[in-house]
């Protein structure tokens, strides 16, 4: 059953029509995270901050960097990856949230995924903020055409997480176990991305580690957002192009499990 | 013009040994190609044809389990259907579950906002609407308190008065509405009177038969999802009564 071009502009453009109803979701998301809340906002910024201190201590002297080198490598980083973890994490759980919606009236499933991308980005746009604020004190300054270069990532980077919550979404509804997976799976992948450590903190050592690194699209996705920061120069094609080729392979996948779970999916809610 | 067209439709519904698989379950069958017994699926309709059209007013009967809501939701398009062919034309409002799906922590006016959000309205065509609901709910100041503030009467209330809000071409109503507190409040009679006459198709599903004989034109009878007999509502519920009464005597 192969979707028309016009089967997708009319699936735009119901989402398009509901959109006041995602949105107003999407504030009560956000508004149950801060308003009940002491701190508020602020505990967005307060966990990476809290991490990056901490791995600060202790990497910084492992690796030997200064604090100037290491925090706003770190930091970045963390925010990227908390960026990609959220969307997972959270997108589990995108349709069992909607579930009354889905049995009242068809309504276009994308929308749930799209919630939980678009609260996740909200929390990590702050986030960035501080994370840029964090480099621009330890830097000094900061290269503005790079910083340019920054909207086409995050471009990317919201694409990503919408897809993401519609994978994990799909995959929890038929696997309750995938909450489980993702959990080890996410932990097993810090590791594998350079995260914690400089990407080329293993290059003078050839074997599978740089092999690794330099195959995981994560390395090239957190690329997009720390280069320009923290180096200050404009991340390079191969790492636009590794992070698209990532993106083109998840919203395929998402795209299909829409195309072929969508319908039935108000069964298993 | 708005109609409901069925042809020949199956609706096979999907249901699990357990409430899901695990993962586990999933490699093992993959791994000794054993076929996915986990998935039954149940055939809650099947090969159901009928039209409706404007003006009409149908009533689904039957014993429980024949398959009422779910030919409701099917019509409402919640329901994918597994076979034939399915064609409604006309704005549809579904009173069905209308409590479920609000959120307690936000309050009333906001919830009022979310739920007229998703039967598509915008801020511009809510604003007019909203001291009606207002009115109509009589929560006054209760508004802006959070839901799970009100008392289960107050938010039935609340989701009665935004549920039925809309002036839709096509009105689905489940049993709870037929029946119940609701329509023996004067007030919320008179309202869902109101919806009955301007909606141009109403289908809906009911135990109580004298209401169904009196409002409706044309009956459906469901019979292990299938139709047993569709025809005048005062032939059919007599035919339905007499088959029931046989049923108790052969009991």
């Amino acid at each position: 059953m192969a979707m028309s071009v016009v089967d997708r502009v009319s699936y735009i453009q119901q989402i398009w029509a509901l959109r006041y109803f995602w949105f107003s979701l999407v504030r009560l998301d956000l508004d149950t995270r801060y308003r009940h809340s002491f701190f508020g906002i602020g505990w967005s910024l307060l966990r990476p901050m809290a991490m990056t201190a901490v791995f600060c201590v202790v990497f910084g002297k492992l690796f030997n960097l200064s604090l100037a080198e290491y925090a706003p490598h770190l930091i970045v980083g963390m925010t990227v990856w908390q960026f990609f973890t959220e969307s997972l994490v959270v997108g589990c759980n995108t349709f069992t949230a909607g579930a009354a919606y889905i049995r009242q009236q068809q309504i276009p499933l994308a929308i749930f995924p799209l919630r939980t991308a678009l609260a996740t980005a909200f929390h990590s746009l702050i986030a960035l903020g501080m994370a840029i604020g964090v480099s621009w004190f330890f830097k000094g300054s900061l290269d503005p055409v790079a910083m340019l270069s920054l909207i086409p990532a995050i471009v990317i980077l919201f694409l990503l997480s919408w897809c993401l919550a519609i994978v994990s979404g799909f995959a929890f509804t038929h696997f309750p176990d995938t909450s489980h997976l993702l959990e080890i799976g996410l932990q097993v992948l810090f590791y594998a991305t350079p995260i914690l450590y400089p990407a080329n903190s293993f290059a003078s050592s050839r074997g599978h580690v740089t092999f690794v690194l330099e195959w995981n699209p994560l390395t090239s996705i957190i690329a997009l957002v720390r280069v320009p920061i923290v180096e200050g120069t404009l991340p390079s094609m191969q790492q636009f192009g590794m992070s698209l080729a990532f993106l083109g392979v998840v919203a395929t996948i998402a795209l299909v499990l829409l195309r072929k779970l969508e319908r039935n999916l108000v069964f298993w809610v | 013009m708005s109609y409901i067209q069925f042809s020949n439709v199956d609706l096979e519904y999907p249901i699990r040994e357990n409430y899901s698989m695990t993962f586990k379950e999933f490699v093992l069958r993959g791994l000794l190609r054993k076929k996915k017994t986990a998935v039954q699926s149940v055939k809650a309709l099947s090969d159901l044809s009928f039209d409706i059209h404007d003006g009409e007013r149908v009533g689904i009967i039957g014993l429980n389990g024949a398959g009422k809501s779910t030919l409701l939701r099917t019509i409402a398009g919640v329901y994918p259907i597994s076979g034939g062919q399915r064609d409604v034309n006309g704005a549809v409002c579904s009173l069905f579950d209308i409590a479920l799906g609000f959120d307690f922590n936000a309050t009333g006016w906001r919830n009022v906002h979310i739920r007229s959000y998703l039967h598509g309205e915008t801020p511009a065509t809510i604003q007019p609407k909203l001291e009606e609901i207002a009115d109509f709910t009589e929560l006054g100041d209760f508004l802006n308190l959070p839901l799970r503030c009100y008392s289960t009467g107050m938010v039935m209330r609340l989701a009665f008065a935004v549920a039925t809000s809309r002036r839709p071409e096509i009105l689905l109503i489940d049993e709870v509405f037929s029946t119940g507190d609701m329509l023996f409040q004067k007030k919320a009679e008179a309202r869902m009177r109101n919806l009955l006459q301007t909606a141009k198709i109403v289908v809906m599903v009911g135990h109580d038969l004298a209401f169904l004989k009196e409002f409706c034109t044309t009956i459906i009878w469901l019979h292990h999802g299938r139709i047993q007999a569709v025809g005048p509502a005062r032939e059919i519920i007599q035919a339905y009564q007499s088959n029931a009464a046989q049923l108790l005597h052969a009991a």
